[in-house]
């Protein structure tokens, strides 16, 4: 029943693994998750799998964590298309300005182009915009602050600084 | 206070690669403000690129403070995340030091370390101690807070009204810890945006400063 419920892509691992058994189709989908909410989910199924007891109460503060992570998740989400939106009409704004000045103040334009200091300085404006739109979108679809510190898991070992 | 290259080692990089880019950049820039001399470019353009050399230099730099306090901030997070599955093992009435055990199969591999000496601690030292030791390896001091919450626990075999007081402690902390994350990632995308106001003061200086040299041309008549 909770089939219904899953994206396209899970439908489609989850049809791929219709054969194996449902521990096993769990342990599969461990790489599709790559959390670690879910390692210990599987944790907590392996914990009831072996002792038995209430399924709904050992895995309660771990559904509340659940619904936490996927409230902060929505939230960033909303508010990551808001800035977006912003993002753009304030470039837009500023881009517009130079339209203005190449196509409606031609005249004033055609002088202007002719220094020295202003092709160079539209220049290093268009490499400020690139940069700013690269870090702009790096954190709008950065969504490592789920479980961040995994990014690192291969990290060497070292020191206690 | 730890000196550069102390810095960047305990960042797991390498000081002679990180000091040959900036060496490279430093060259390639300077060069760049030479030849420009010669080529008897805009004063402006030189000003740029000196500005740029400048600037490259002290971001360049300043980067390892960042580096080594994101990465603190990532452990105190690591930590945030991993006590929760303690607490929630706690719940499921383990006991501490099971727990802890137990947890660590989640950590990463220097939060796995500090987990492993805690429990060898433990071992040796009952009293309130240990926890305090762990608590300190953190940069946020609201750890130990939750770190004689779970003592209490040890202390008193695993009460009612220890696990409920020590729920409680890091929740709150758990909250107040997210609460601020989100904070930050919400001031970040005003960052951004605030950015694109520089861009546009960019090119208004520019502007401005074409329309002074047209001025300046023509009050001097050419």
């Amino acid at each position: 029943m909770i089939k219904e419920s899953f994206s396209g892509e899970l439908k489609k691992e989850v049809d791929s693994i219709e054969h194996l058994d449902i521990i096993e189709k769990l342990e599969y989908l461990r790489d599709y998750f790559n959390s670690s909410l879910y390692d210990f989910f599987l944790k907590i199924i392996n914990q009831y799998e072996y002792n038995g007891g209430d399924i709904i109460g050992i895995s309660q503060l771990l559904i509340f964590d659940s619904r936490n992570v996927e409230t902060s998740l929505d939230n960033f989400l909303s508010v990551s298309k808001r800035k977006l939106v912003e993002f753009m009409i304030l470039w837009g704004i500023t881009m517009g300005i130079l339209l203005i000045l190449q196509f409606a103040l031609s005249m004033f334009y055609e002088t202007i182009v002719e220094m020295s200091f202003y092709t160079p300085s539209i220049f290093v404006f268009f490499i400020m915009f690139l940069i700013f739109l690269y870090f702009f979108l790096k954190h709008n679809f950065n969504l490592n602050f789920i479980n961040e510190w995994r990014e690192k898991e291969n990290e060497k070992p070292q020191a206690e600084n | 206070m730890k000196n550069l290259r102390q810095k960047i080692e305990s960042l797991s990089l390498n000081f002679a690669k990180e000091m040959s880019i900036l060496a490279v950049v430093n060259v390639l820039l300077i060069a760049a403000l030479i030849a420009m001399f010669f080529i008897n470019l805009s004063i402006l353009v030189i000003i740029g690129i000196a500005i740029t050399i400048v600037a490259f230099n002290l971001f360049y730099l300043n980067r390892y403070n960042t580096m080594i306090l994101n990465k603190e901030k990532k452990l105190d997070n690591e930590f945030i995340e991993i006590f929760s599955y303690l607490r929630i093992y706690l719940y499921n009435e383990e006991t501490v030091y099971s727990a802890l055990k137990n947890i660590s199969e989640f950590a990463s591999p220097k939060m796995k370390d500090r987990i492993e000496q805690l429990l060898s601690d433990i071992d040796e030292d009952k009293t309130v101690q240990p926890f305090i030791t762990f608590a300190r390896l953190f940069q946020n001091k609201v750890i130990e807070e939750v770190m004689i919450a779970l003592y209490e626990m040890v202390n008193s075999g695993n009460k009612d009204i220890y696990l409920n007081q020590f729920i409680k402690v890091f929740e709150d902390f758990k909250t107040r810890s997210e609460d601020e994350n989100e904070e930050k990632r919400y001031r970040k995308f005003d960052t951004l945006n605030m950015l694109s106001v520089v861009g546009s003061g960019y090119i208004m200086v520019i502007l401005a400063l074409c329309i002074v040299t047209l001025l300046g041309e023509a009050t001097n008549g050419f």
